[in-house]
């Protein structure tokens, strides 16, 4: 009941993280920025507007908007945040990474299927990198669990101060920016159809399924920083929160500070982050030897 | 330091300085000259207060120094340029290019008798940095790119080397202040080898393992040898001379020393072993390389290699006759391999190429084609030169220490440089060149190569005879007892 | 504890940093590091003291001030264009470490103290001159050995602080300004400072 309740909060709060980043990214830009509650009303405005599909399109388009969103709330059921997550006991860090990686699949078929050219492209883009960050974030959260001793969000704490546990950590931060597609690997403000990669998939969307697919967005994203948010010290849900919102601001602050990688630089810094994370599993394989 | 020995040391610099003072053109290209041969002359004030080896050194660096600047005063040093090739190269500000150019080559000697009188290994190493900081503007003294790029090479790499070589000392020192030296000789072989030690043979083979490899990277053996061919090939002629002949030299000088600690501190063997292989490296893949080298600079610089290879091989080997053979070989090579680079200065003069697909009919040509033929033939090792000599011993050397297989592959590496200075020597010798015989060079640029015909010819007399009312064979035998009396 | 750390963050910067700010930020770390580790030994006499006083200015302030001046004078020089891309740069950086502490495991060489930090900054100087192509950043990788030189003396032979500072001080100086004299004229005709053509020179 609670792990419920917390997924519902999750969701819930979702778009107001989302809100609140954007509103950060315009003041620390000089603009007055929307309003923190703006996503809320985008979603609302967009669920009362009609969903307009290529006639051709297969049914797997139709579909994937609410197979993202479903992957999406397995998410949030299974992170804890002040309780164990309602699916903890079905969905560990494997499954879960697992299960990222369909909704990527699906959105990316989805979009080819459309037939559209920028969404062609957008989804070439996130596969290529999807088959860079996937073992990256598989790696991260082992990682991590080897220093918990398993792989149920439960087992998941607070991770201990040493080599191979930085190490995951920093590979686990780099892949959290390359899922919530933030500056330096993708721009979620750009107008340039031809420059994007996450907003580019949802082109052709419009209506109820893309109201879906933009909530599923934010709430793997606050999902993500809840995960981080276990890793980091403190226990307590309040803890949490604040490492969550101290998260935010820093990602935000990359955004503002960094520009945008050129295409063909992202690869290296995906690869970057696998050998992070596989260095740490390495660590705690020599370790657990020594 | 005596004052003598430091007079000595300091006079080529002195002498570089000097002629600055007399006026442009013949006066002080005579001043220049005779200041090299004062300074030459002054290396006599070492002679007694250092041991046999540093004299033997000092005097083979102080000859060939004076034949260097003496070569270059002749005026053959800027190559490329068509304008400033005849005449006085002297450009008319008092400080030029040149003088510039004199001031370092004065350094770089000074440099050099520093490394072989110095009586400890910081000295010594001083005195290495000290000549890789005046070659380094002496290799890219032409200014174009890949002057520029091969002295940055040579820069890099070499303080890579001898930055090993100081790791290595410092484990020396420490293996040193263990045996309870105190610290103001704790780097000099006298008195380590003068000590009774108990070192652990780890320490004391990584000590001498990254002295040797150091001193090996700025002696050009393969596989540290990277630097030594553009550098070598792109340094005027008259400091490719000297580079060849003389700073590989120093190099060889300072892992003979290296080997006399090495025997004091019990891993001796252990020491021979590892020249033992660069050499037989250095040979076969130096030979190998020479095989496919189309300028006549490069060759020669794999051919110094191929050398440095053998002078290693000798001392791997070990033993009296193999210190000698070592020896021996280093004075022959010096002169016969400077010879070889001061010809082919004087034949890239003439014909502006070193190119050997472009280069016909040399021997008809003047007598830069002849030099080049005799010092091609030195350094491949025909009688009666002294190269021939030493590598002869070197065979014995090897037989004697019964090391089959190394001797083989190096015997190898050999006859393949044989093959390939022999194809060149045939290739740019033969033949018409299509052109007009040029203009003699002047007296002054050939005077230093029939110097080095004389040298070289002594150098091989001397080897020959090695009898022990020969002065030079009185050197060469306490310089090689000096080294092999501490160990078998 | 604090002291490996940071070591081990600025050798990893040297080789895995694009920018030549950053990686002389790590250098003038290390070098700080290892002159504080030489200093209570260069404290016996006042000669020692000069020396110690003349090279750690040399290494700490001139050095750096003198690359900080160059960068003003060729803005082309700022980003290193490593030859290596980033992931095998940190490949590197780790295969650094790891060979590092395998050597201060060696039984043999036990004896000497801070084995593993002496490896590991001589080993990341020699990874920068590899990985770079950028003259500066051989500059910068030169430097570095010196600093890693200094370290080694610190340890192995304390009481003779003179040769190795006159050691160190005299790669620093053949880095510094020999290098720069050289970089200078290279840059004159090539202002990308980029020696991709000592690639063709291999022997």
């Amino acid at each position: 009941m609670t792990g419920l309740l917390q997924a519902l909060a999750l969701v819930a709060c979702a778009p107001l993280l989302q809100g609140a980043m954007r509103s950060l990214r315009a003041r620390l830009a000089g603009r007055p920025g929307p309003s923190l509650l703006q996503p809320y009303r985008d979603l609302a405005k967009l669920c009362g507007k009609e969903a307009l599909l290529p006639d051709d399109v297969s049914p797997l388009v139709r579909v994937a908007p609410g197979i993202v969103f479903g992957v999406a709330l397995t998410f949030a059921a299974t992170v804890p945040f002040f309780a164990a997550g309602a699916l903890e006991a079905t969905v560990d860090v494997v499954a879960l990474a697992f299960l990222l990686g369909l909704g990527r699949f699906v959105l990316t078929l989805a979009a080819l299927d459309t037939r559209s050219a920028f969404a062609g492209m957008a989804a070439s883009r996130e596969a290529s990198f999807g088959g860079l960050v996937e073992p990256a974030l598989l790696l991260a959260l082992l990682g991590a669990a080897v220093s918990g001793g398993g792989t149920r969000f439960s087992a998941l704490s607070t991770l201990p101060l040493d080599a191979a546990s930085t190490l995951a950590f920093a590979a686990f931060a780099l892949v959290v920016l390359v899922e919530t597609a933030r500056v330096p690997i993708d721009n979620q403000e750009t107008h340039y159809e031809l420059t994007m990669i996450h907003e580019g998939l949802l082109l052709e969307y419009s209506g109820a399924q893309l109201a879906l697919l933009q909530a599923a967005a934010y709430v793997k994203q606050i999902a993500f920083f809840a995960v981080a948010a276990l890793l980091l010290p403190g226990d307590a849900w309040w803890a949490h929160a604040g490492w969550m919102a101290a998260l935010a601001i820093a990602v935000t602050l990359v955004e503002t500070a960094l520009a945008k990688l050129r295409l063909f630089e992202v690869p290296q810094v995906l690869g970057a982050a696998f050998i992070l994370a596989a260095t740490s599993i390495g660590l705690h394989v020599v370790g657990g030897l020594g | 330091m005596n004052a003598f020995v430091l007079a000595a040391v300091a006079a080529p610099l002195v002498a570089a300085l000097l002629p600055l003072l007399t006026p442009l053109g013949q006066a002080r290209r005579r001043a220049r000259i005779s200041a090299a041969l004062a300074a030459a002359l002054a290396t006599a004030f070492v002679a007694g207060r250092v041991d046999g080896l540093s004299l033997l050194f000092a005097v083979l660096v102080s000859t060939l120094g004076f034949l260097a600047t003496t070569f270059s005063a002749g005026g053959a040093i800027f190559e490329r340029r068509v304008g400033d090739l005849v005449g006085d190269p002297e450009e008319s500000a008092a400080w030029s290019r040149v003088s510039v150019y004199f001031a370092l080559l004065g350094t770089f000697w000074s440099a050099m008798l520093v490394v072989v009188v110095a009586q400890n290994f910081t000295l010594l190493w001083l005195g290495i940095s000290a000549t890789t900081l005046a070659t380094a503007f002496l290799v890219g003294f032409a200014g174009e790119a890949a002057s520029l790029e091969a002295a940055w090479k040579y820069l890099v790499l070499c303080s890579i080397g001898i930055a090993f070589a100081l790791l290595g000392m410092l484990v020396l020192a420490h293996l040193s202040l263990q045996a309870g030296i105190d610290p103001a000789h704790a780097l000099s072989w006298t008195t380590i080898a003068g000590r009774a030690h108990d070192a652990s043979p780890a320490l004391a083979r990584l000590a001498v393992a990254l002295m040797i490899t150091g001193f090996a990277t700025k002696a050009g053996l393969v596989p540290m040898h990277a630097w030594l061919p553009d550098a070598h090939s792109k340094a005027p002629a008259p400091v490719s001379g000297l580079l060849s002949g003389v700073l590989v030299s120093c190099a060889l000088y300072a892992i003979v020393r290296t080997l006399t600690v090495a025997g004091a501190l019990g891993v001796d063997a252990f020491a021979r072993e590892l020249l033992l292989w660069f050499g037989v490296l250095s040979t076969l893949g130096a030979g190998a390389l020479m095989l496919v080298q189309s300028d006549l600079k490069r060759l020669l610089a794999y051919s110094t290699v191929e050398h440095a290879g053998i002078v290693a091989l000798a001392l791997g080997f070990g033993g009296t006759f193999g210190t000698l053979a070592a020896l021996v070989h280093v004075a022959a090579h010096a002169f016969a391999k400077s010879s070889a680079f001061f010809a082919a200065g004087l034949v890239q003069r003439e014909r502006h190429t070193t190119s050997l697909g472009q280069l016909h009919g040399l021997w008809r040509s003047g007598g830069a084609g002849k030099m080049l033929l005799g010092s091609l033939a030195a350094l491949g090792g025909m009688p009666p030169f002294g190269i021939f000599v030493s590598e002869l011993m070197v065979v014995v050397a090897g037989v004697l220490a019964d090391r089959w297989i190394a001797l083989g592959l190096a015997l190898a590496g050999i006859a393949f440089a044989f093959a390939a200075l022999t194809r060149a020597a045939i290739d740019i010798e033969s033949g018409r060149s299509g052109k007009a015989p040029s203009p003699r060079a002047s007296i002054l640029a050939l005077a230093p190569a029939s110097a080095r015909a004389a040298g070289l010819a002594l150098a091989g007399a001397t080897a020959a005879a090695a009898a022990p009312w020969s002065a030079l064979g009185a050197v060469l035998r306490s310089a090689a007892s000096a080294i092999a009396g501490s160990n078998t | 504890m604090n002291l490996e750390v940071a070591v081990l963050l600025a050798g990893a910067l040297l080789i895995v940093g694009a920018r030549t700010l950053y990686v002389l930020a790590a250098y003038v770390v290390l070098a700080v590091i290892a002159s504080a580790l030489i200093a209570p030994s260069a404290l016996v006499s006042p000669t020692a003291f000069a020396i110690f006083a003349l090279t750690t200015l040399m290494k700490v302030i001139v050095a750096p001030l003198g690359i900080v001046w160059f960068l003003r004078e060729n803005p082309p020089a700022a980003d290193l264009h490593p030859s290596l891309a980033l992931p095998q740069r940190l490949l590197l950086a780790i295969g650094i470490a790891v060979a590092a502490a395998a050597i201060a495991h060696v039984p043999a060489l036990a004896e000497i103290p801070l084995l593993r930090l002496i490896a590991y900054v001589v080993l990341c100087g020699i990874g920068m001159l590899v990985v770079h192509r950028n003259l500066l950043a051989h500059v910068i990788g030169l430097l570095a050995l010196g600093a890693g030189i200094t370290l080694a003396g610190a340890e192995l032979a304390p009481q003779l602080p003179e040769s190795v500072e006159l050691g160190a001080t005299f790669d620093a100086l053949v880095g510094t300004f020999i290098g720069l004299a050289l970089v200078r004229a290279f840059a004159a005709q090539n202002p990308m400072l980029d020696v991709e053509s000592l690639r063709k020179l291999r022997g």
